[in-house]
């Protein structure tokens, strides 16, 4: 009895079920792969809340309110900035585009934010800084 | 695959650390107050319960903070200032708590901590780049000296003796609100939960796993992650506070201007780069961590020591020096070894 | 006959024990993924005695391994138990019901497949309770345990084909 023979005495629905399984396990780790690898995305809060979720893939311009009017937002290149805000000192402005953290505008009180903002180092709960 | 990988290890964790199964969730919300971020966590079974909480809570940042807004014409804070060496202020009391807190610390940090400060820190614009000259900190440092705020208790009044005194709060406010809010959420049920405003946090409880609390503490010379760390520490029932040198700053003439400033001298405080405080209250955490930075690392570890506080300071030499019984239970990050530990 | 049945038991099952602690011994990725080498131990057992003798030699082999290793009766005992019991019961019922559609490699992976995803069911009840990483992560477990149940299914071929061999010409 060797191994050739065990293999031989596979029956069609044996190889049939290993072969479905292998195909479906694969499909399903490039479909997920594929649907999180686009995930990267833009979450803007106004006054505590999130009134934007966008595509950091896609070019693209919103207005939001805040406390204080109205600030806009330009995602181009995979990259975000702030265009124009109604606060004061527009360091919001300043910061130019950002590929990862966060864009604050405390004045008009919008977060705009790449990946969930909530989201905080491996398993820290909250930092002192 | 990354991703994979994280969250294999993500159920390993839960895999291994968790023994009884349980219904409670983390909520976590984020609300801009008081020039921060403020971040509310709560553990709850009900995400009604955990939202009514939370918002209570910010309903009682936000109040302290239009009581103490330095800059806000309507707060009581101002109301104080304009009367100075005029006439005694009534006022809320919310703001004779947080004036006896400051008070207190005062004295205990011999003047290191001192809300009087405002009458020189006014004179610094950290955004516009403006600092006073010489002579006009040598005119107002006359000015501060926290033994000249009377505060009558029984009437709730407070009187600053001297005109031209201002009293800025905000070394405590954020520490005071943060345990507000924490006494906000518990009266609503919440046994678990984080107030973190800005960098003073306060922790009570633990989480769903019953694990503590980890916190971590911002790496000072760190610029680009806003949660680069260099260690973390694990807390309940306890609150924890840091002072740095990066956190409100500029620079002229390639000399740093930072916004912690010595009270004897009224110029930036020059020992440490950062002070991170451990202990109950946060108020007095955050306050401590201002007094302690002042005082510089050597008397301000002394400090800590006598009055049983844990600590982490960070000096100008790159030293990381913490209070002895906090080695069991500090973690140091990889970014941690660029300072010399002793 | 009753007692020759007793034996065998006890001898599976310490089989099974004794494979089951052996593999935990053994370095793994993950602590979480293991070959399930002792399935190979019920296979057997389903295929040369039925389905009460397997059952009972999952259940004393869950049990005693859990105890051996300290885990019991925390959430990594229930659920090796619970993916124990699923795979015995669905490559039992594949057994019965369609007897000759698979040979023992089939039933291998479909119980190999029936406990990964037991195992993913309860550790979303007991331990982690978000539907998303347990969806992510379930295509890789059901991959691992495909192929190690394969594995697992030849090697338990070889040994029936062997035993019946050997018990036949008497």
């Amino acid at each position: 009895m060797n191994l050739l023979q065990i293999l031989q005495n596979t029956t069609k629905a044996d190889r049939i079920l290993i072969l479905f399984l292998l195909i479906s396990c694969f499909s399903f780790i490039i479909f997920f792969n594929k649907i999180f690898s686009n995930k990267q995305s833009i979450h803007i809060y106004s006054e505590g809340k999130e009134v934007y979720i966008l595509s950091l893939n896609e070019n693209n311009k919103v207005d939001i309110k805040g406390r204080l009017g109205i600030t806009t937002v330009e995602i181009k290149d995979k990259k975000v900035r702030i265009t124009s805000s109604p606060c004061e000192n527009k360091l919001c402005i300043k910061q130019g585009w950002k590929d990862s953290g966060s864009i604050i505008c405390l004045p008009n009180n919008i977060i705009v934010s790449i990946g969930e903002y909530k989201k905080e180092g491996s398993g820290i709960d909250a930092v002192t800084k | 695959m990354k991703r994979y990988l994280l969250l294999l290890l993500t159920i390993i964790i839960f895999h291994t650390n968790s023994c009884t199964p349980e219904k409670e969730h983390i909520y976590k919300y984020t609300q801009l107050y008081m020039n921060t971020v403020v971040t509310i966590t709560a553990v709850s079974e009900s995400k009604e319960n955990a939202e009514k909480a939370i918002k209570a809570a910010f309903n009682e940042i936000e109040k302290i903070e239009q009581l103490t807004d330095f800059y806000s014409d309507k707060s009581e804070i101002s109301l104080i200032n304009k009367n100075a060496g005029i006439l005694p202020v009534k006022v809320s009391s919310t703001v004779i708590e947080i004036l006896e807190k400051a008070f207190y610390i005062s004295e205990k940090t011999k003047g290191a901590f001192d809300i009087t400060i405002g009458a020189i820190s006014s004179l610094y614009d950290f955004s516009k780049k403006i600092k006073p000259s010489d002579e006009e900190i040598a005119k107002k440092l006359e000015y501060v000296n926290y033994k000249n705020i009377i505060i009558d208790k029984i009437k709730r009044t407070v009187f600053l003796k001297k005109k031209g005194m201002l009293i800025d709060t905000g070394g405590i406010t954020k520490g005071y609100a943060s345990d507000k809010a924490v006494e906000i959420l518990k009266s609503h049920g919440i046994k678990s939960g984080i107030v973190a405003i800005g960098g003073e946090i306060h922790a009570f409880g633990t989480k769903p796993d019953k694990k503590l609390w980890k916190i971590g503490i911002k790496d000072p010379d760190s610029n680009s992650g806003e949660n680069d760390i260099i260690a973390a520490i694990e807390l309940s029932d306890s609150s924890i506070s840091t002072s740095g040198d990066y956190q409100r700053f500029f620079i002229l003439d390639s000399k740093k201007y930072h916004h912690i400033l010595n009270t004897k001298t009224g110029k930036p405080a020059d020992s440490c780069k950062s002070v991170t405080v451990i202990g109950k209250e946060n108020s007095m955490t955050d306050a401590l961590a201002t007094g302690v930075f002042v005082l510089g690392h050597e008397k301000g570890l002394k400090f800590l020591e006598e009055n049983g506080l844990y600590g982490v300071i960070i000096d100008q030499e790159n030293n990381l020096i913490i209070t002895p019984e906090l080695d069991k239970k500090i973690e140091f990050t990889s970014n941690s070894s660029k300072y010399n530990k002793s | 006959m009753q007692l020759q049945n007793k034996y065998q038991i006890a001898l599976l099952s310490a089989f099974a024990i004794g494979i089951h602690s052996i593999e935990n011994l053994l370095p793994s990725p993950i602590p979480w993924l293991r070959f399930g080498l002792a399935n190979i131990i019920t296979l057997i057992t389903l295929y040369l005695f039925g389905f009460r003798a397997a059952f009972t030699v999952t259940l004393i082999r869950t049990f005693i391994s859990s105890l051996i290793n300290g885990t019991f009766p925390g959430p990594a005992y229930i659920m090796s138990l619970g993916g124990g019991i699923t795979a015995t019961i669905s490559m039992w019922l594949i057994i019965s019901l369609i007897p000759q559609l698979f040979s023992a490699v089939g039933i291998s992976v479909i119980g190999a497949f029936f406990h990964n995803i037991m195992q993913l069911f309860i550790a979303y009840f007991l331990l982690i309770q978000r539907i998303e990483p347990i969806i992510l992560v379930s295509p890789f477990i059901v991959l691992a345990g495909t192929i190690a149940g394969t594995i697992n299914g030849i090697v338990a071929e070889l040994v029936i084909k062997n035993l019946k061999k050997q018990i036949e010409p008497t």
